[in-house]
């Protein structure tokens, strides 16, 4: 047995597993969509059941907010209209398109204390690439692809301990490193100057591997004193990234560098 | 026939782990659900099924989770040694908590060696977040599972089978 550990240690660096791994996942789709299909619905009520009250208030909430948004919307709409006049006055075309997406569905979650990876549904088949960007259907942050097959690939969460990201707050431009930590948590590390709850964090776009500007989460706790060198902040993400069934691959862009190494 | 309806149920049980598992946590754990059946195809078909079962299980349940399939072997090699062990040794122990001792001694390898996999790829991790997170919630997580896989099995009268390798049978 420790002969046969060896062995599929050799081969597993070596990438001679790689196309039985393929197949294998292949093979296998069904039946993780069966149980998905059983077990989601279930795990879904029992925890809404649980969150009764908390959902309540949530809902209070979103609607006061969806209100605020309505009324903000009119405004943009408004301005988008003036924003096209004027454009068209001077010339200037509108570049569109310049992002391609790529949808597809979460078939199973690799889960522990300190890793998040799930496995989608799309591959190299449809153009995914080792590195490449992945969004939640809301156009957040959610994670990297890091390893790839014919029809499916592995995602690493940004809540996995190994996941680190250069980040900046939106509206101060403070930047830091969004890194995931043991019990699935983000934490906004090395920010040098005050951040505030309720803070939107997006990606700063240093280093090359992630756009500039994609929304990542808001900041929930700040704690430490104002003499500490560096605060800790935690990260509450836009999406609940545990419970993400549809993800988006940004397909059109291309990480400088790619870092996906471990295991 | 027999050979082929254990490695099936251990592939359904990988399967199971990375889509049912993570649908009911506890805290930061996960349940093994994969190492409950190992445990319990051991406890039902004896040692040549988890010497069957073990490779199976841990190619894989590396192939779905994007883990190595050689330390996931490694992290389930100490189950047959260890429930043998239990059964010749005079330790006086009812088999139900020879099984459970096995489950959370292997459950502690298993995530002790992922832990330690983790950290050598670059995860932040400390020594009391892997005795609470890991260690803690995950052997009280595999003693309940394993409790309440249990109780039917007696129900429906199903004697435990001890997993001691008999010389001449393979």
């Amino acid at each position: 047995m420790v002969g046969l550990a060896l062995l599929l240690a050799v081969a597993g660096q070596t990438g001679v597993l790689n196309p039985f791994q393929g197949v294998f996942l292949k093979a296998t789709s069904p039946v993780s969509g069966a149980f998905n299909g059983v077990f989601r619905p279930v795990a879904s009520f029992l925890a809404d059941a649980g969150d009764l009250r908390a959902i309540q208030a949530e809902n209070r909430e979103l609607r006061l907010e969806n209100e605020e948004l309505r009324a903000l919307l009119i405004e943009g709409q408004r301005d988008s209209e003036r924003v096209q006049e004027l454009e068209e006055a001077l010339g200037i075309l509108e570049r569109t398109g310049d992002q391609t997406l790529v949808a597809a569905s979460v078939v199973s979650r690799a889960s522990t204390s300190f890793d998040s990876v799930v496995s989608i549904n799309k591959g190299s088949n449809d153009g995914i690439k080792n590195g490449m960007v992945v969004l939640s259907s809301k156009g957040t942050l959610i994670g990297t692809v890091t390893k790839t097959f014919p029809d499916s690939c592995f995602v690493r969460l940004l809540n996995d301990s190994r996941s680190k990201v250069n980040a900046e707050v939106q509206q101060s431009k403070v930047r830091g490193v969004v890194r995931g930590n043991p019990g699935r948590t983000l934490t906004f590390d090395l920010a040098e100057a005050d951040v505030k709850v309720g803070d939107i964090i997006v990606t700063s776009g240093l280093g090359g591997n992630y756009p500039a500007g994609l929304p990542i989460g808001r900041v929930s706790e700040v704690s430490g004193t104002a003499q500490d060198l560096y605060r800790k902040v935690n990260v509450e993400p836009m999406v609940r990234l545990s419970t993400a069934t549809t993800v988006l691959v940004l397909t059109s862009f291309t990480p400088q560098r790619i870092d996906v190494s471990g295991r | 026939m027999r050979s082929a309806l254990v490695a099936l149920l251990l592939i359904l049980a990988a399967v199971a782990q990375v889509t049912v598992a993570p649908l009911f946590p506890l805290g930061s754990a996960v349940p093994n659900l994969a190492l409950l059946t190992l445990v319990l195809v051991g406890v039902i078909g004896g040692a040549p099924a988890v010497m069957l079962g073990t490779p199976v299980l841990a190619i894989s349940l590396g192939f779905l989770s994007d883990r190595s399939p050689a330390l996931l072997l490694l992290g389930y090699l100490p189950l047959l040694p260890l429930a043998a062990y239990l059964d010749t040794a005079s330790i006086p122990m009812s088999r139900y908590f020879q099984t459970l001792s096995t489950m959370v001694v292997v459950g502690l390898t298993v995530r002790g060696l992922l832990a330690l996999a983790a950290m050598s790829s670059g995860a932040s991790l400390t020594l009391g977040v892997v005795l609470w997170q890991v260690a803690l919630a995950g052997m009280i997580f595999d003693a309940a599972l394993l409790t309440l896989a249990y109780v039917p099995l007696r129900f429906v009268g199903l004697e435990p089978r001890a997993l001691t390798l008999e010389r001449g049978s393979f």
